[in-house]
């Protein structure tokens, strides 16, 4: 279990866009970390790392692997974003994500900090509002992908989790 | 130079300075004796907290009878780098540490969010 809930998570992204008044999607991630405190730096990185969370002396550093997709980078800034505003700890290493629901809670991701960084930066980067409106004035649902592949580059994410998305979504309606 | 970055660099050599007369078995008072300054001096250029001109530097490996690159920090300690090993998690990967090195240490590139 997390010890925060889906509503909690998504209050807290919902408030931030509102307080840095971010109405239109494809959120600003990098603006939002650093109005959070964070320098976003990119570095390339072979292998299995997509970002880490740094606390320093006085400085705050998410570090991006940039030969990663750039929607896949915006998601990591997200969810260091998430780090940063839930949990402690002076470092914080993500080596890949896994985002969508049946991973989070297969052994792949039992770390609660690692599925609440995850949900915050879905709610970030795609924020109830927005794609509940998008939803409905498309009526869309999860099967219908072309659809979906052009809400994806609205949000500016990748298809995968813009197809989780709508898909936790739809189950709301 | 930021600095914060001024401070890590100083500090590094302070380091540096610190183990070698150890090495020697100097004390702080015997090395600043040797070099003409007080232990007081010593004490502060060891924390980082003074700082020292290209002669001194030359005067202090002398006294230490090392060579004067010794004294010197490593890039990585110049820029800042070197605390955020000590923070990542025992076993972390030689490259992840590298990486996260050269990430703290200032490496920004403005290549990906559009």
């Amino acid at each position: 279990m997390t010890k925060r809930s889906q509503q909690a998570i998504r209050k807290e992204a919902l408030d931030l866009l509102k307080k840095y008044k971010i109405k239109t999607p494809p959120v600003p991630v990098d603006k939002i970390a650093e109005a959070l405190g964070a320098q976003v730096r990119y570095s390339p990185f072979e292998g299995e790392l997509a970002g880490m969370l740094v606390r320093g002396e006085g400085e705050t550093i998410i570090g991006v692997n940039s030969l990663h997709h750039a929607n896949r980078q915006r998601f990591t800034i997200a969810h260091e974003c998430g780090h940063l505003l839930f949990h402690k700890g002076d470092v914080h290493i993500d080596r890949s994500f896994r985002i969508n629901r049946r991973d989070a809670s297969s052994s792949l991701a039992v770390d609660p900090q690692e599925i609440e960084a995850n949900r915050f930066a879905a709610e970030l980067l795609m924020p109830f509002d927005m794609v509940v409106a998008d939803i409905r004035e498309r009526g869309i649902d999860a099967e219908s992908e072309q659809e979906l592949m052009e809400l994806a580059q609205k949000y500016q994410v990748s298809l995968q989790a813009m197809t989780l998305r709508v898909t936790n979504l739809v189950d709301f309606f | 130079m930021d600095k914060k970055l001024l401070d890590r660099l100083y500090r590094a050599f302070g380091n540096l300075v610190r183990q070698n007369r150890e090495n020697r078995d100097l004390t702080q008072e015997k090395l600043g004796q040797i070099i003409g300054l007080s232990r007081t001096s010593v004490t502060n250029i060891e924390k980082g907290r003074q700082h020292i001109a290209l002669h001194q530097l030359f005067a202090i490996a002398d006294a230490l009878q090392v060579n004067p690159a010794a004294l010197l920090p490593s890039t990585t300690d110049g820029s800042a780098a070197s605390w955020v090993a000590g923070k990542l998690p025992p076993g972390t990967d030689k490259h992840l540490t590298e990486w996260a090195e050269k990430l703290v240490g200032g490496y920004t590139s403005e290549t990906e969010q559009s």
